[in-house]
């Protein structure tokens, strides 16, 4: 049976009707999917595997949920609850989460560059331009890596937590805003035309290149399902690889995937995050994006400043978290 | 015929060319101003259209700003009182067309226990009944909501970039956002209209200056708010297509329009060019007019098309028209060539056609006809000329046959002498003469050039010939033969004309001659050992300059097969066409290989033949003549 998107707006119960009706006929293994963020090219490659039928091809029916409806819960604590099997999340939530008891596993790791910047409505001559900055920040988190820039340069900032944050920037209620490079940051540059490099800091140049998007699953489930996530890791990897070298095709899936939940966009800005979302997929040290799982060290730096920054009370295993 | 070789055709399309070149000028001016003025009057008229247009939208902006203001002291009044604030946002909607919804937003906890209280009224989108209930809950936290934070973190109303009220009346809205503050100046919450901007979708499509010209409306993050094609309306920014294309210009038209610019920038839309006219509103957004160029300028493009086929029409009626006129015009030119080829064929006396202008086809026909007349004398007096000529030359031909008869043609036959002599006249009659008698065993020999050429020359030598036979019988010594030819020569000689001549006599017994050399070339001795020697002789004037001039005689004794080549300076002054001469050295050469056994016939030929060998045909310049006596 071919895979399915679930439209975030019939939610659940459409995916819990879907799932009822077809049970009857089903042979394969269901899983329940979630990205952390409304349908974009950031999950192109899942989309992709979807349409390309690579996930049927592992034998598996997965069923793609955008929050379902509810934005007030995030993906760590759906997966959490069980609502969903695999959600996609940042190596910064997966540790917090452990942290706090959900013992999450990464099974993929696909982003291999930080994309975390600010951009403002002043040049950023130094960290300390910063001090005292009125900044907008997801209300949903996303942002501990700025919180650790902070903390080691000693700034005071003001921030501002928003959903869409575009217009607080442009009608100039903010100083600055945070942004990925491959999302709030083009809408950035559509809203105004270009924002002048000086006027944007990446954290990443700041000693703070933690990869960020990955794929993640429970523990017990993994332990229950590990055939099943190391088929939906598979295929997942093939999705991707197909997205990079077939681009236009892949914006064509995600456009209809886009267009399905009604989300403002356009092609050309999503054409804009695909390519960035895959440069940020190459690792550094290979030049391929090869989907290498974080590096220890890197993890124990990334642990040391979530500690730093008061994030995490307890000690994480590096083992433990990656597969 | 080709129109390389019709005048007609050939004037007929020179005239269309300059017309046409002249036309071409004049019609591209005249587009050029056309265009101009059309483009500076769509200016005009696109911004008057939307100045209309802001004033439209800035009415409707104003009655909802002013219908929040007038309640808002209303509100801060009553803020305790909740009732009466749902009934306030009732009455706003319920008294106000443009407003679909309304709301008092408060701060969370600024009721105690009460995180979130925002009374809100809305029209239903289909049935305009108003609802009203209560905003904000865990999945609407309206305080991290545009309409709410930014008007609170600006401190003053703020109009919220359009979104689809989902929740509510289901439209695409604005909400404009007035802070509440309490007497300390802090914001406690936030009264705000939400204005419905299907009105203003509809307003801006049905706006058209031209068939193609369109408004667009963006908001301060440039998203498009309208747009003649609506599915860029909130999904794509100005800069969505520019910073694709890279198009500079496209950009700075929406930075323009983003930072409230008002004006006018010339673009490239959509493969077409064209011009957009931009005007900022209140609220921040800004509004502008496309025009495309094919608009524009399609009652000028028709104009130019009309223009050219008309144009191509009457160069093509011009044209025709010219030829037919110069063709009709210059018809006697053809007549008149016919009549030059007639006469230039013989028929001297062809009609010319006459003509009833009196221009320059007139001059021509009388010019024609003055060289018909002119020929005709011409030839009657060449004709005349050509019979005179013929008879001169006939009389000319007498002269020569009368002139070689003089000189002897029957050459001695004798044992122990062998003589043979020619004359070649460089014209029909010469000057040069020969002449030979026997006296007994002796003979008697001259070889003369009268001085100048031609029938005077001619008759010059007739005198001296007939002078020197008569003389010369008398068996007188050679030098008193030569006084008394001088003597008969100089008598009368008005024209002062002479001959030069030398003359001897030789005794074939003892092979003894005397001679006298009046002014000649020396002559060529060949021994009997083929030794060729010039003999020089004492100088002597010519005969004919002075009477009675003392010529003297001299003596040599000559041997058994000695030739004597007797010549005149036609022989030795005879040239080439590079003016070199033959000269006495070749002469000599020649001689040189003559022996004895070549008779004298042959060897006045031979020498004749090298002289003529040696001229390679340039023209003979005076008379030859030429005397070989062997003895034997």
């Amino acid at each position: 049976m071919k895979a399915r998107l679930i439209l975030g707006r019939c939610g659940p119960i459409m995916a819990l009707w879907l799932l009822l009706a077809c049970w009857p006929a089903r042979a394969q293994h269901v899983i329940t999917f979630m990205p952390q963020w409304t349908p974009q090219t950031q999950f192109a490659g899942y989309y992709v595997a979807v349409e390309k039928g690579f996930y049927a091809e592992e034998g598996i029916d997965v069923v793609i949920d955008h929050f379902g409806g509810s934005s007030t819960e995030s993906v760590v604590e759906k997966v959490n609850k069980r609502k969903v099997d695999i959600i996609t999340t940042q190596l910064v939530s997966a540790m917090i989460a452990r942290d706090k008891g959900i013992k999450l596993i990464n099974v993929l790791q696909t982003s291999q560059v930080n994309g975390l910047m600010c951009a403002t409505h002043f040049p950023i001559e130094s960290p300390q331009s910063l001090e005292g900055a009125r900044i907008g920040r997801w209300k949903a988190g996303f942002a501990e890596v700025c919180d650790v820039f902070c903390q080691r340069n000693g700034l005071e900032v003001e921030w501002v937590p928003y959903i869409q944050g575009i217009n607080l920037y442009v009608s100039g209620a903010v100083d600055g805003l945070l942004c990925y490079s491959y999302s709030e940051y083009l809408q950035l540059v559509l809203a105004t035309g270009g924002i002048p490099k000086e006027n944007i800091i990446r954290f990443r140049d700041y000693g703070l290149d933690f990869p960020e998007d990955g794929l993640y699953v429970t523990e017990t489930y993994y332990k229950n399902n590990k055939e099943m996530v190391d088929k939906f890791v598979r295929a997942s990897r093939r999705g991707w690889d197909y997205a990079r070298e077939h681009r236009e095709e892949t914006l064509d899936i995600c456009m209809r995937v886009i267009k399905e939940y009604n989300v403002a966009t356009s092609r050309i800005l999503q054409k804009m995050m695909l390519d960035e979302v895959l440069s940020l997929q190459v690792n550094p040290t290979t030049g391929q994006a090869d989907f290498a799982p974080p590096r220890q060290d890197v993890f124990e730096s990334l642990k040391a400043s979530l500690t730093e920054a008061g994030y995490l009370k307890s000690d994480i295993n590096y083992k433990e978290v990656i597969r | 015929m080709s129109i390389k070789k019709n005048f007609a055709s050939r004037l007929s399309l020179y005239v269309l060319l300059l017309s046409a070149s002249l036309l071409l000028v004049v019609t591209i001016l005249a587009t050029v101003f056309s265009a101009t003025f059309v483009l500076n009057e769509a200016n005009v008229r696109a911004e008057k259209v939307l100045d209309n247009t802001v004033l439209e939208i800035e009415k409707v902006i104003t009655e909802v700003e002013r219908a929040v203001d007038n309640v808002d002291w209303v509100v801060q009044r009553n803020v305790n009182d909740e009732q009466f604030l749902y009934t306030v946002t009732r009455e706003l909607v319920a008294t106000n067309p443009n407003i679909v919804g309304s709301a008092v937003a408060f701060e969370p906890y600024y009721f105690k226990n009460r995180k979130y209280f925002a009374p809100f009224t809305y029209s239903g989108d289909i049935s305009h009944e108003l609802h009203t209930v209560q905003l904000g809950n865990e999945h609407y936290d309206y305080p991290t909501l545009d309409w709410y934070q930014i008007p609170k973190l600006l401190g003053k109303p703020y109009w919220s970039e359009p979104y689809y009220d989902d929740g509510g009346s289901g439209q695409r809205i604005s909400t404009y956002s007035m802070p509440l503050k309490d007497e300390e100046g802090k914001i406690y919450g936030m009264l705000t209209a939400d204005l419905s901007l299907e009105w203003m979708s509809d307003l801006v499509t049905s706006i058209k200056t031209t068939p193609n010209s369109y408004i667009l409306l963006i908001g301060r993050n440039g998203a498009y708010i309208a747009h003649e094609k609506k599915e860029k309306v909130l999904n794509e920014t100005i800069f969505t297509s520019a910073l694709e294309m890279e198009d500079t210009t496209a950009i700075r038209i929406g930075k323009n329009m983003l930072a409230g610019e008002r004006g006018m920038i010339h673009f490239k839309n959509d493969d077409d060019k064209a011009f957009v006219v931009y005007s900022p509103l209140s609220n921040g957004w800004s509004i502008g007019l496309v025009c495309p160029y094919k608009d524009i300028y399609y009652y000028v493009n028709l104009l130019i098309i009309i223009l050219m086929v008309l144009l191509i029409l009457g160069l093509l009626v011009l044209f025709l028209g010219s030829r037919r006129i110069i063709r009709k015009q210059t018809s006697p030119i053809v007549e008149f060539g016919n009549a030059a080829m007639t006469i230039a064929k013989g028929n001297f006396n062809a009609s010319i056609p006459e003509v009833k202008t009196k221009d320059e086809i007139l001059q021509l026909r009388n010019s024609l006809d003055y060289m018909q007349r002119s020929i005709n004398e011409y030839i009657v007096e060449l004709k005349s000329t050509t019979a005179s000529n013929e008879r001169y030359e006939s009389e000319l031909n007498i002269g020569r046959e009368i002139q070689m008869s003089m000189l002897p043609q029957n050459f001695p036959q004798r044992g122990d002498c062998s003589l043979y002599a020619m004359v070649q006249p460089a014209k029909e009659v010469g000057g040069d003469l020969y002449d030979f008698v026997e006296v007994g065993d002796s003979i008697f020999f001259l070889v003369g050039d009268v001085s100048g050429k031609g029938v005077p020359a001619a008759l010059f030598m007739a005198i001296a010939r007939a002078a020197f036979r008569f003389i010369g019988a008398l068996g007188l010594p050679i030098s008193e033969v030569m006084c008394r030819v001088n003597n008969c020569l100089a008598d009368g000689n008005k024209n002062e004309m002479f001959v030069t001549m030398f003359a001897g006599r030789i005794d074939l017994k003892t092979r003894k001659m005397d001679y006298c050399n009046a002014g000649h070339n020396p002559i060529v001795v060949i021994a009997p050992d083929g030794k060729p020697t010039y003999l020089h002789a004492k100088p002597n004037l010519a005969a004919g300059l002075f009477a009675d001039f003392p010529y003297e005689e001299e003596q040599i004794q000559l041997e058994q097969d000695t030739r004597l080549i007797l010549y005149t300076d036609g022989v030795t002054e005879a040239e080439r066409e590079d003016k070199s001469q033959y000269g006495e050295d070749r002469l000599l050469e020649w001689a040189s290989k003559i022996n004895s056994s070549v008779t004298s016939n042959a060897a006045v030929l031979d020498l004749y033949s090298h002289v003529k060998s040696f001229t390679h045909g340039a023209d003979q310049n005076d008379d030859i003549t030429i005397m070989s006596i062997l003895l034997k």
